[in-house]
C-alpha cells in the first residue's frame, strides 16, 4: 500500500517498479495443472457443443475450432474437453468457457508448426489469432486499421507489474523476430518500443528507436505514450489504432517471433505474482492455469476476507474465485491481504478537488461523479469528458470521501456507448 | 462448498493513498488547537466554555439531524466538530449560551444540512452563522461591547472598530507587530494571527486547504488596501494592518478554503480567494460594516460555481483526426 506522504501539496507521484537486470526471481514454469480453463470471447450458445463435444480429446498446441466463423483456440495441454459452459465476465461481456482435464502425459501437435517461417496475415492468423499479451492478434493486424506505427510496450501498464520488462529481458531475440514478421503483416513503417531508460535501452541500439519513459505512473498507458512522446492526442472516445498508431505488449511480439522462428506454440503466459507483503515475482505459465495452482505454487496463503487480482493494483479485476484462470491478457496477479484493502464509502463528494488535480487527462472528476451517481451519463459525456477518460484509478486512489470513481466512470462509458449504439441503430 | 473462504471483490483500484474526510477534519482541528488554546490562555475559563459547548452542540445537530434525515451518523467524521469549533474561535469570549446554540444550529443545520450534508453546502457553514448572528443581534459579534469587562495590557479597542469609527489617525496607537503577535481584541481564537499562520502553513503543507486561495486572498486584501492607501493615507490604512486585524487570517485558512464551497480548479481558486480579498477590504473601507470577511466569503462562496467554469481543456477534447 502506497500511502501519501506527510506533507503533498501537488500530484501523487507513484513509480512503476524498473527491473535494472536480469531478473533472479523468474521461474521458468510450474507443474501443469489438472484442469485448465480458456474464456473465448464468443457468447455462449448450444451452437458451441456442436463443434466441439465434452469429452473430445485435444493435444498440447492443436487448433480447436469452436464455429464455423473460423474462432479457435490452441489447446495449451493435452486431455479432454470436460466442460463447455458461459461466463459472464467485466460488464457483463458472455464468454465461453472452456475447460480441458488434462492427461499426465503430454503430446505435442505437429500441425501448429506449419507457422514457422509464415509470410502472409492468412498464414499467420491461421494459428496465431490470440497470443499472450494480445488477446486479439488477428484483430490488431486487420488490414481496417492499416497500422501506420507500432509501438512496443516493453513496459507495464500498472504498478508493480514487470511482466513486459522480464520479456524484454529474456526474450529480446524474439522480440527481433516478431518485429520483422509485425512490420511485413502490417505495412507500418516506424516501430518504438517503450522502456525506462537506463534499463532495456542498449539492446535496441541501431535496430528499434526507443520511446523513454518516466517510471512514473500513468505514464506507460497508450494515451498517455500518445500525448507525450508521439505528441499526437488522441480524441475523446477514440483509440490510438484509429489513427494508424497500434499499441502491443512486448510479450505478444517476443510470442509471434517465436512462434515464426522456430514454430513454438503460443501457449505460455509470463506472469507476475505480488504477494501480501508486495514482494513480486515473475514466472510463466501455461494459458488456462488456474490461479490456485500458482498461488499453490508460491505458497501464497489466501485467507478468507482477502483479495485477489488479476492485474495490477490500480487497474486490475479482482476474482472472487481462485479457480479464474490465466488468460491471455493476463499480466499479474496480486493477492491483497484483508488488512490492506479500503473500503470504499457512500459518502458525499467533498469537492476537495483532489481528484482534478491527479487526473491526468484534465478531467472535472468532482463534477463528472456528481452526475454519474445519477445517472446522467449523456450529460457527462458531453459537458464533463466521460469519454476523455483513460482509465488510470489514480482519481478513486486519491479520493477522500473514498468514492468508487473509477467503477462509476467505467459504468458510465459503458452504459453511454450501449446508448449511443442503440440509438445509432434506431436512427 | 466445503471451501468457506471468501474474497473481498470490488473495483479498481485497490489502492488508496489513506486520505479520508476524518483525516482532514483532525488535521484542521490540529490546526486550530494554538491559537484556541492562545486564546483561552488570554480570556480564562468562559472563552473554554464556549468552545467546549459550540463543538458539542454543532455535533448535537448534526446528530439530531442526522436521525430527522433518516441518514447514517455522521458526526465521526469531524466535520460538524470542526464547524463548532471554528464558529467558537470567531465568538468572543463572553458569548452567551442562547448565542452558541442559535450560532451552531444556523451552521449545522441552516448551513449544511438542509442541504444534503457534507459536500453540499453551497456556502461555508460558519460564515453564514457569524453573518447571520452579526445581522440579527447588534451587539452580539462586537468585541468591544463583548470584552468591556476584561483588562487588557495592550490598547483593548478592536482594531477595526477604531479604523472604521476613528480614522487611522486613532490606529496609530497599534503597531503591526503588536497586533500579529496577538496584541489585538478579537474572537476566541481570531486574535493571535501568528498561531492562524503557523496553522494555515501546517495545512497547506499537509494538502488539507489549497495555497492558491489562501495566499490569492491576502494578496487581494494587501493590493486593494495598499491603493486605497496610497490614494489617501490620511483616510484608509495600510494593507499590512488590513491582513493582520480581524478575520482576515482565519478568513484566508480556515473559512475561505472549505472544500464544498471553494473551487477546484487553478485559475478560479486564484480569482475565488483575491476577489473575495479585493470584496474585504471595499466593505471595510468604504462598506457599512466593521469587518466585511464573512460576508465577502460567502459572496464568494456563491460565485464558487460559475468560477469553476473556468476549467482546463480535457484530453482528446474537440479534436478529430478521423
Amino acid at each position: 500500500m502506497i500511502k501519501k506522504p506527510l506533507f503533498s501539496i501537488g500530484k501523487p507521484k507513484l513509480e512503476y517498479p524498473v527491473i535494472q537486470d536480469l531478473n533472479p526471481d523468474f521461474e521458468e514454469g510450474i507443474p501443469l495443472p489438472e484442469m485448465v480453463t480458456v474464456y473465448l470471447n464468443k457468447p455462449y450458445s448450444q451452437a458451441v457443443e456442436e463443434f466441439l463435444k465434452i469429452g473430445d480429446s485435444v493435444k498440447t498446441g492443436q487448433k480447436v475450432a469452436i464455429d464455423n466463423d473460423g474462432q479457435y483456440f490452441i489447446s495449451p495441454v493435452t486431455g479432454s474437453v470436460s466442460a463447455i459452459d458461459e461466463y459472464l465476465g467485466y460488464l457483463g461481456v458472455n464468454y465461453t468457457s472452456i475447460s480441458i482435464k488434462a492427461d499426465a502425459e503430454e503430446q505435442e501437435d505437429e500441425e501448429i508448426k506449419t507457422v514457422k517461417g509464415a509470410k502472409s496475415s492468412e498464414d499467420v492468423v491461421k494459428f496465431l489469432s490470440k497470443l499472450p499479451g494480445c488477446p486479439d492478434f488477428a484483430g490488431f493486424i486487420n488490414k481496417k486499421y492499416s497500422l501506420k506505427t507500432i509501438v512496443i510496450e516493453g513496459t507495464d501498464d500498472d504498478l508493480l507489474v514487470t511482466t513486459n520488462q522480464a520479456v524484454v529481458e529474456r526474450y529480446a531475440d524474439d522480440i527481433q523476430e516478431g518485429i520483422k514478421t509485425l512490420k511485413g503483416l502490417t505495412g507500418a513503417r516506424r516501430v518504438y518500443i517503450t522502456a525506462f531508460p537506463p534499463s532495456h535501452t542498449k539492446e535496441w541500439e541501431g535496430k528499434t528507436a526507443v520511446i523513454k519513459l518516466e517510471p512514473v505512473y500513468p505514464a506507460t498507458l497508450p494515451e498517455m505514450v500518445m500525448k507525450n512522446k508521439i505528441k499526437w492526442v488522441v480524441p475523446a472516445g477514440k483509440k490510438s489504432e484509429d489513427m494508424g498508431v497500434g499499441f502491443i505488449k512486448a510479450e505478444a511480439v517476443a510470442a509471434l517471433g517465436a512462434a515464426i522462428n522456430s514454430g513454438k506454440a503460443p501457449i505460455e503466459k509470463i506472469i507476475t505474482v505480488i504477494d501480501k507483503a508486495g514482494s513480486v515475482k515473475n514466472l510463466s505459465v501455461r494459458i488456462g492455469t488456474p490461479v490456485k495452482n500458482i498461488l499453490k505454487h508460491l505458497n501464497i496463503n489466501v485467507e478468507h476476507g482477502d483479495r485477489i487480482v488479476i492485474g495490477g493494483p490500480l487497474r486490475g479485476k479482482s476474482i472472487y474465485t481462485e479457480d479464474t484462470p490465466v488468460l491471455w491478457d493476463t499480466d499479474a496477479v496480486f493477492v491483497q491481504g484483508a488488512a490492506d484493502i479500503v473500503q470504499s464509502a457512500d459518502t458525499h463528494c467533498i469537492n476537495c478537488g483532489e481528484c482534478v488535480r491527479a487526473c491526468p487527462a484534465n478531467m472535472q472528476v468532482n463534477m463528472l461523479v456528481r452526475l454519474l451517481e445519477n445517472s446522467q451519463y449523456g450529460e457527462a459525456a458531453r459537458e464533463y469528458d466521460l469519454l476523455s477518460c483513460i482509465e488510470c484509478g489514480l482519481c478513486t486512489y486519491v479520493c477522500v470521501s473514498r468514492i468508487p470513481i473509477f467503477h462509476y466512470i467505467m459504468l458510465g462509458k459503458n452504459e453511454y456507448l450501449k446508448l449511443m449504439s442503440m440509438e445509432e441503430s434506431n436512427a | 462448498m466445503l471451501n468457506q473462504r471468501l474474497f473481498v471483490s470490488s473495483h479498481a483500484p485497490f489502492y488508496h493513498n489513506g486520505a479520508s474526510i476524518k483525516g482532514r477534519s483532525y488535521n484542521i482541528i490540529l490546526a486550530s488547537i494554538l491559537p484556541v488554546a492562545m486564546g483561552v490562555y488570554r480570556y480564562g475559563a468562559p472563552a473554554l466554555a464556549v468552545v467546549v459547548f459550540s463543538v458539542a452542540w454543532a455535533m448535537i445537530w448534526e446528530l439530531l439531524m442526522n436521525k430527522a434525515m433518516k441518514k447514517p451518523i455522521s458526526i465521526g467524521d469531524g466535520n460538524a466538530a470542526v464547524i463548532g469549533l471554528l464558529f467558537a474561535m470567531m465568538m468572543p469570549a463572553t458569548t452567551p449560551w442562547w448565542a452558541v446554540i442559535t450560532g451552531t444550529f444556523i451552521a449545522v443545520v441552516v448551513g449544511k444540512q438542509i442541504f444534503g450534508g457534507i459536500g453540499c453546502n453551497p456556502l461555508n457553514p460558519t460564515a453564514l452563522a457569524i453573518a447571520i448572528l452579526m445581522l440579527s443581534w447588534k451587539g452580539l459579534v462586537n468585541f468591544d461591547e463583548a470584552l468591556v469587562n476584561y483588562n487588557f495590557s495592550f490598547y483593548p479597542a478592536y482594531p477595526l472598530g477604531i479604523l472604521k469609527h476613528f480614522g487611522v489617525f486613532q490606529s496609530g496607537s497599534y503597531t503591526i507587530k503588536g497586533l500579529f503577535m496577538g496584541m489585538q481584541v478579537g474572537g476566541i481564537g481570531a486574535s493571535f494571527a501568528w498561531c492562524l499562520v503557523l496553522g494555515g502553513i501546517y495545512l497547506m503543507l499537509r494538502g488539507v486547504i489549497r495555497w492558491e486561495i489562501s495566499i490569492s486572498f491576502l494578496a487581494g486584501i494587501f493590493f486593494t488596501a495598499l491603493i486605497f492607501n496610497l490614494v489617501d493615507p490620511s483616510k484608509y490604512a495600510g494593507p499590512l494592518f488590513h491582513i493582520v486585524t480581524g478575520y482576515t487570517f482565519i478568513g484566508a485558512f480556515y473559512l475561505l478554503t472549505e472544500d464544498s464551497s471553494s473551487p477546484v480548479n487553478f485559475i478560479p481558486m486564484i480569482l475565488y480567494g483575491a476577489l473575495a480579498g479585493i470584496m474585504t477590504v471595499l466593505i471595510r473601507n468604504i462598506g457599512f460594516y466593521i469587518d466585511g470577511t464573512v460576508l465577502a466569503i460567502l459572496l464568494l462562496n456563491v460565485a464558487n460555481p460559475l468560477l469553476d467554469k473556468i476549467k482546463p481543456k480535457a484530453l482528446g477534447k474537440g479534436i478529430d483526426y478521423a
